[in-house]
């Protein structure tokens, strides 16, 4: 029996609820339909052949790889990277040019859980009505300052997904994030 | 319908490169995002650019309302809504708002203010506000990148000094996020402000051109205008200094179509039926 997230009706609901984290920065969705790691569920709903995916954790398998249609590609290069958030940043992602910022990649960070941690962030920016608290666990603080340095010129950045396990949490260019504590 | 044709028609490729154009649109807002646009069984221009974003987002759950200049039964609405209801077997339709999450339309934007969980989808004819004033499309890109709209400023300038006012009726340039200026399809100038701050996210797709963008929830949409030149919407004051109200429900706060009747007298009704429709159930029960 093939996993449940390889279904085109799954990855359709899974690609809704990524519509709605992403309009609405820093809001956790669930993903439940896809019973199957959030992170993978991502790639599954918006990879494919015909576009990159860079993993330089390795954190997919053969047959994760064999089911998106596509070969490992450069982290500084690929479209799509999906890292281990506790780790250190130890690549430079694509952000894209000013006359292609859609270029800019997509970060799929795997965290422990989207909220109860330490550090408390403030976000504003296009999508949230006032400010939006989040307080991921698990995310190694270079992600946030390197961020500050790739999404500096608009339009040019990076686009992030903090994965947990049953859900998602957006980060697109345009927000702006703020540490509270 | 045949099994043989997938859910939603597109297959699952185009789906997947849709999706990714729709995120970076919504992350980008205002920007142009490029897209393969696939074939669809109707001509470019009828709709193809919004019938392809409709497809790819649509699901079982989705209830699905199509416009076109406002009316659920004219031409166009009629043949894109038969058609996701033949590809889509499972999918509800309705005219009315409130029970609809994915609105496809033309020309406008509905009276009442669309909600969180509802998503708009706008077909657009010509997505490139600068067109007027560059032909390249690679000179036009360096503009949007840089926000470089001063050649917009003094075409709207240039109306100023020729007839004292902006004369452009629809795809009212507007500026989302203070960077890309963007065209919002031909909805009329009425319906620019509802971009700006909305609850829900609207999602515009132009299939001749290629292009998906995108206007996030609470987000800014300023109308292109100057300091001492504000932006203003259609004016439906009568000759006795009235405002013109709809001659089926009377209401007298929503956009008005003029018409020519039978005696040769001009008559004004609400643009958007579904509005009108229910303002009548409102007032007979």
């Amino acid at each position: 029996m093939i996993e449940a997230i390889w279904q085109p009706e799954i990855q359709q609901a899974a690609f809704r609820q990524l519509v709605k984290a992403f309009s609405r920065p820093g809001q956790i969705v669930n993903l439940p339909m896809c019973n199957c790691d959030v992170a993978l569920a991502v790639l599954a709903a918006l990879v494919d052949g015909e576009s990159s995916l860079a993993d330089p954790h390795k954190q997919l398998d053969r047959m994760d790889w064999l089911r998106l249609q596509l070969k490992a590609f450069n982290p500084e290069l690929a479209a799509f990277v999906v890292c281990q958030g506790n780790k250190p940043v130890d690549f430079e992602p694509n952000i894209g040019t000013l006359e292609s910022p859609e270029q800019g990649a997509t970060l799929v960070l795997r965290v422990d859980a989207l909220a109860g941690g330490e550090k408390l962030y403030r976000l504003t920016g296009p999508g949230i009505k006032t400010v939006q608290d989040i307080a991921p666990q698990g995310l190694n603080a270079t992600w946030f300052n390197h961020r500050v340095s790739w999404n500096n010129a608009f339009p040019l950045g990076v686009d992030m997904v903090l994965t947990s396990k049953h859900s998602v949490l957006s980060l697109p260019r345009t927000t702006h994030i703020k540490e509270l504590s | 319908m045949s099994s043989a044709i997938n859910f939603a028609f597109l297959d699952e490729y185009a789906k997947r490169e849709i999706r990714r154009s729709v995120l970076k649109a919504i992350c980008i807002p205002g920007y142009q995002v490029p897209y393969s646009s696939r074939e669809m069984p109707m001509g470019r221009g009828f709709g193809t650019g919004g019938l392809q974003l409709t497809l790819a987002l649509i699901g079982e759950d989705d209830c699905l309302k199509v416009i076109d200049q406002g009316s659920d039964d004219s031409v166009n609405a009629v043949n894109l809504r038969k058609f996701v209801e033949m590809t889509c077997p499972g999918i509800n339709t309705t005219t009315r708002l409130q029970e609809a999450t994915l609105i496809q339309s033309r020309h406008r934007i509905p009276e009442r203010p669309l909600l969180a969980h509802q998503i708009l989808v706008l077909q657009v004819p010509y997505p490139d506000a600068l067109v007027i004033v560059e032909p390249s499309e690679e000179k036009r890109k360096t503009m949007h990148g840089e926000a470089d709209y001063s050649r917009l400023l003094v075409k709207l300038y240039e109306d100023i000094v020729k007839f004292k006012e902006i004369t452009i009726s629809h795809r009212y340039p507007t500026r989302i996020n203070g960077h890309y200026i963007i065209d919002p399809s031909p909805i009329p100038r009425y319906d620019v402000p509802k971009l700006n701050q909305s609850e829900s996210l609207t999602l515009l797709g132009a299939g001749r051109e290629k292009k998906i963008y995108a206007v996030p929830p609470y987000c800014s949409a300023e109308p292109l205008a100057f300091n001492d030149v504000p932006f203003r919407i259609e004016d439906f004051t009568g000759a006795n200094g009235e405002r013109r109200t709809c001659m089926i429900c009377s209401t007298s706060n929503s956009f008005l179509d003029e018409f020519i009747d039978e005696q040769g007298s001009r008559v004004y009704q609400c643009s958007d039926s579904d509005y009108c429709a229910q303002q009548q159930e409102c007032v007979h029960g």
